[in-house]
């Protein structure tokens, strides 16, 4: 009797346990609740952060329960930047200008996105690049992308995770 | 004290058990693994006509989200009335036109967009109103509207049209 009252401890230990890590999963990092707001026009860029210089920019913004990404490729004398594999949750994306090609993790699918298309990313490793001058996008992220940090963290290419990944390779 | 022990052994063992039993069965059955897909294209928005005249309707569901377009389009009974709604994390692109968002908590200020602009806020109750003779939107939402809305290609009731309204106005 003893016995199986320590085990009625036990289990709801266990249950509270590993219900607040999944209440945990379900809600992004409080710095991630900015408020209802307008984040951007897709028709200006301009104030967009330079992330590798000439190259590519970006700005970001959190929610609860999302990341939404802002950016722009630049081709100029180097050619465009070439990204890593990339892997974080449902993503969905809008080409405002330009042409971009996708390729799954086991290469089963190749996706060319003109101007004006949205398109959905399942939660599988991609990868990404411009195939024009420039490029100008938005992605929006479930869960949050934890790893930008909250609003206003500077990027660079060392921590900007897509940049990082293909160096060296 | 034996009683602590018993039930941190317990507790470890439960848990252990619960890992490894998610980590070595498989789902009864497994979800869907969706392809990369362009859903839509915004210079060619022909979205079902759901309300003749007044707006047209798709959603496309993911694994954890929803994308949902509206084209609202003002006839002479002028648009067709919206009512609250709260259904998770929402991101609204204006593709066209002027909208305005409303919360119920009057503490929150309304949005007013235009043209190209990108909104987005948490799992509050509210309503659009498009201000244009004609809106088009995009909206990415999450959690999955599953119950809500069904499957891809179903004939659900509009998010934010009474279903009311729907009944007697809608295309049924």
């Amino acid at each position: 009797m003893q016995l199986m009252r320590w085990l009625g401890v036990a289990v709801l230990m266990n249950g509270l346990w590993f219900g607040s890590v999944q209440s945990a999963e379900k809600a992004g990092p409080p710095w991630a609740d900015q408020g209802p707001r307008i984040m951007f026009n897709v028709f200006d860029t301009t104030s967009l952060a330079e992330v590798v210089p000439d190259r590519f920019f970006m700005t970001f913004w959190h929610s609860p329960n999302t990341t939404i990404v802002h950016n722009v490729w630049v081709a100029g004398e180097k050619g465009h930047l070439m990204g890593g594999k990339s892997i974080h949750g449902e993503e969905y994306g809008y080409v405002h200008k330009g042409r971009l090609a996708f390729v799954l993790d086991d290469a089963r699918e190749h996706v060319v996105v003109d101007e004006g298309q949205f398109m959905r990313w399942p939660n599988v490793p991609h990868w990404g690049t411009c195939m024009t001058e420039i490029c100008e996008i938005y992605a929006w992220f479930t869960p949050t992308r934890d790893d930008y940090g909250s609003e206003g963290t500077t990027m660079t290419e060392t921590s900007n995770t897509w940049i990082s990944r293909n160096q060296g390779e | 004290m034996l009683g602590r022990l018993i039930c941190s052994v317990v507790f470890v063992l439960a848990t252990a058990s619960v890992v490894v039993a998610e980590s070595a069965a498989p789902p009864a059955s497994a979800p869907p693994r969706f392809d990369l897909e362009v859903f839509l294209d915004a210079n060619k928005m022909e979205l079902p006509v759901v309300v003749p005249g007044q707006l047209g309707f798709q959603h496309w569901q993911g694994m954890v989200s929803t994308a949902v377009a509206m084209h609202f389009k003002r006839d002479a009974g002028g648009h067709l009335p919206t009512q609250f709604r709260q259904y998770g994390d929402i991101n609204l692109h204006l593709i066209e036109g002027k909208l305005d968002v409303e919360f119920a908590d009057e503490t929150q200020q309304p949005l007013h967009m235009k043209t190209g602009d990108v909104a987005s806020w948490g799992n509050l109750s509210h309503r659009i109103a498009c201000r244009s003779d004609e809106c088009r939107l995009l909206i990415f939402s999450t959690p999955v509207l599953w119950q809500e809305l069904g499957p891809d290609g179903g004939n659900p009731v509009p998010l934010y049209v009474d279903s009311a309204y729907y009944a007697t106005h809608g295309r049924q």
